[in-house]
């Protein structure tokens, strides 16, 4: 509506316009130094650890969280380059299981041929489910070298390649996750997908976490092997309880096709 | 005294007082720059206009996996609601006991919010408003949240501060300077916030050393999630293009923070900004980030530019509504639906006139927004009479003008029933019942000249 339209001075015209006062300037410098300051704690926050980080660590956390917190990783220093991927596979009641197969075979196939809808979204939501999974493995595999370690007597070995680390591998930490969140999601992720597929007929499902990390740059022509190197821990079989309802989302059908065809 | 007073008084300064003086002056613009006047009123205006239809992209494109991503039994690992913190019980209310089951009402209400703020219903109430939606939202899916989420938190939080009219105000008093002063700043922080994504990003990356040896691309287009299967063929094929990608990437991050304040480098820099990020939107799959990025670089487009982008934009005929002021209940009505239209898009004139019908719409064909020097002034002389190609009286009328705010969601279902009552031929019935003309303005018809002649 054009009566709204002000490009110009609202004020009348006749109204002398005052110059900025001392006011008007203590209201300027005002503004500047709020934002100095929001700068300085923004860069105090970011940055490495110092003299200045560590003694006023608290004051800058109280006000960047939560409604300043900033990260800006974006793929450094280390950028992620795994492959994390959970197949799944289901028992009937007559006590076979399935083949293993990834319930998010299809959805990765959609990301890749529609890049402007909401697969590549769907596709990070799944993945993280993975990737947490893979930290918590991780993680108990240090705790699991360390306490290792401790008892020889000895120092934690900086490699993770070795004796020391093939004494800790994936399936040795496995459990010690028990009472891990990642875990437990993992299990409800394989439940919901073989509940998808068989409905009431199964009762129980196994997820495994297959970690495939890339071939190195040296040997990226080399045919005969298609992963660099690739970690498989399978956590324990999970009893399916009776579905309440059968309300399969799209994740969960196109997982049920996808064992479907898997299976035998 | 200062340097200034000494040369007048024809006493050079010493050189030392000369640059204190300038530098004192400097300061003193610096700090005017901030309270005298709106700066870049249509750049905070398109930037605003962008990342709201960004931001409900965002949830659209999640909308059809909504239960798999929002529901309380979603595979997600969602932060504990607090219950003793006021922060939790605004900004995480989607997570608190007895809520979780209530998520699409959080979904509605951001893309309702988002849907009005689109269609020229803004104030800072209303931005303030979205991002407690778009908190609540983010905060039942976690596990989607990138940087790209971040910066929009952030983003959204300064732009609160902003005054998105697309006015240009100048200060006369103290209170405008204030506010003029805190929208200012609010872009300021807008624009430092992004320099300091990609500061901080550049110096993590120096650090890693698949960085330094340039072959972190083609590392990264390895994995499944962040990439696609071309993109992995070219890196694999192609190594120098990864190698060129990795220090193309740094060298961008690393020059971003001092090329894009300086006029000339600027557009290389942001050409180059969205080059990159549209690779990573397309090529690495990561689409809301990509596209957030290539986004906030209007921020630092200049004021002419966006004013022209602006004017581009919202070339629509213009709706010249001419409505007789003394039809009952109409001349009100018309005027709330002009409100809700496009800001430019509807030109209303009330006429006194008695022969002129209650309510006549013309769409004139040639339009475009007044430049900035062209001077509009508030109420100003409108046609008498309506021009244009199409012209359209009583029902249909209505029908065209509430066409013209379709979008404002609350008046859709208003324009879907007039439709279907102008559809049915009901519409000039309906319409001489509900505005009648006032009987005394009847009355002064009958016995005026031009009714005895």
């Amino acid at each position: 509506m054009e009566e709204r339209r002000d490009p110009k001075p609202t004020a009348p015209a006749d109204e002398p316009r005052k110059g900025p006062g001392s006011l008007a300037r203590g209201i300027g410098a005002g503004v500047a130094i709020l934002i100095g300051v929001h700068v300085l704690m923004t860069a105090i926050y970011l940055g490495p650890p110092n003299l200045a980080k560590l003694s006023l660590q608290e004051v800058v956390a109280a006000y960047m969280e939560p409604f300043f917190r900033q990260r800006w990783h974006l793929f450094s220093p280390m950028p992620a380059f795994d492959s994390v991927k959970l197949p799944v596979r289901c028992r009937s009641a007559s006590g076979e299981w399935t083949p293993w197969a990834d319930p998010l075979e299809d959805l990765y196939r959609q990301h890749y041929r529609f890049r402007v809808l909401g697969h590549g979204k769907l596709v990070q939501f799944y993945h993280s489910i993975g990737s947490d999974l893979r930290e918590s493995v991780v993680a108990a595999q240090e705790s699991c070298r360390q306490s290792r370690a401790e008892a020889e007597g000895g120092e934690m070995p900086v490699e993770t390649d070795g004796e020391s680390a093939a004494q800790c591998t994936g399936r040795d930490v496995v459990p010690l996750l028990v009472s891990e969140p990642s875990v437990e999601l993992a299990q409800r992720y394989a439940v919901r997908a073989c509940r998808a597929n068989g409905g009431d007929s199964v009762v129980a499902a196994q997820v495994k976490l297959l970690d495939f990390l890339p071939k190195p740059f040296s040997k990226r022509h080399d045919e005969s092997a298609v992963w660099g190197s690739v970690m498989e821990v399978p956590l324990p079989p999970i009893e399916v309880a009776p579905a309440e309802s059968s309300t399969a989302s799209l994740g969960e059908r196109a997982a049920g096709l996808l064992l479907a065809e898997a299976a035998p | 005294m200062n340097a200034n007073d000494r040369l007048l008084e024809g006493r050079p300064p010493t050189p030392v007082g000369a640059h204190l003086g300038l530098a004192t002056e400097r300061l003193r613009r610096g700090l005017d720059w901030f309270t005298e006047a709106e700066r870049s009123p249509s750049t905070k205006r398109l930037f605003r206009n962008l990342f709201f239809a960004w931001l409900l992209l965002h949830t659209l494109l999640l909308l059809p996996f909504a239960r798999e991503i929002f529901a309380p039994d979603s595979l997600v690992i969602r932060e504990p609601f607090d219950a003793s913190s006021l922060v939790h019980w605004v900004f995480r209310l989607s997570l608190a006991p007895g809520f979780e089951g209530f998520y699409t009402v959080f979904v509605v209400v951001q893309v309702g919010l988002l849907c009005a703020a689109l269609t020229g219903v803004t104030s800072r109430l209303v931005t303030l408003l979205i991002y407690v939606a778009t908190l609540n939202v983010n905060a039942m899916a976690p596990s989607l949240l990138d940087g790209g989420n971040n910066l929009s938190e952030l983003l959204l939080l300064y732009l609160v501060l902003v005054d998105t009219s697309g006015h240009h105000r100048i200060a006369r008093t103290d209170w405008d300077r204030l506010r003029i002063a805190v929208s200012n700043a609010g872009l300021v922080l807008m624009r430092l916030q992004v320099v300091i994504v990609y500061l901080t990003a550049g110096m993590l990356k120096l650090n890693g050393e698949l960085w330094q040896r340039g072959m972190a691309l083609y590392y990264i287009l390895q994995a499944d999630a962040f990439s696609h299967p071309w993109m992995n063929e070219i890196v694999t094929r192609w190594p120098w293009v990864g190698m060129i990608g990795t220090y193309t990437t740094l060298a961008f991050q690393w020059l971003f923070p001092t090329m894009v304040w300086f006029r000339r480098t600027r557009p290389w820099i942001l050409t180059l900004g969205v080059m990159l990020h549209l690779g990573i939107a397309f090529g690495m799959g990561l689409l809301t980030f990509g596209l957030i990025m290539c986004l906030v670089y209007v921020l630092f487009l200049e004021e002419r530019t966006t004013a022209r982008v602006l004017a581009w934009l919202g070339a629509v005929p213009r709706l010249e509504v001419t409505v007789r002021g003394d039809a009952r209940r109409l001349p009100g009505l018309v005027a709330a639906l002009a409100r809700l239209a496009p800001a430019d898009s509807v030109r209303l004139t009330v006429t006194a006139d008695p022969q002129a019908p209650r309510l006549l719409v013309g769409e004139s064909p040639a339009l475009r927004r007044p430049s900035e020097d062209e001077p509009v002034a508030q109420g100003d002389a409108v046609p008498a009479s309506v021009s244009g190609e199409h012209r359209w009286c009583g029902a249909a009328a209505l029908l065209r003008l509430t066409a013209r705010c379709r979008w404002t969601w609350p008046f859709f279902p208003l324009h879907l029933s007039l439709a279907l009552v102008w559809y049915l031929g009901l519409g000039g019935r309906l319409f001489d019942l509900a505005f009648p003309i006032v009987a005394a303005v009847e009355d002064a018809r009958e016995h005026s000249p031009a009714a005895v002649r």
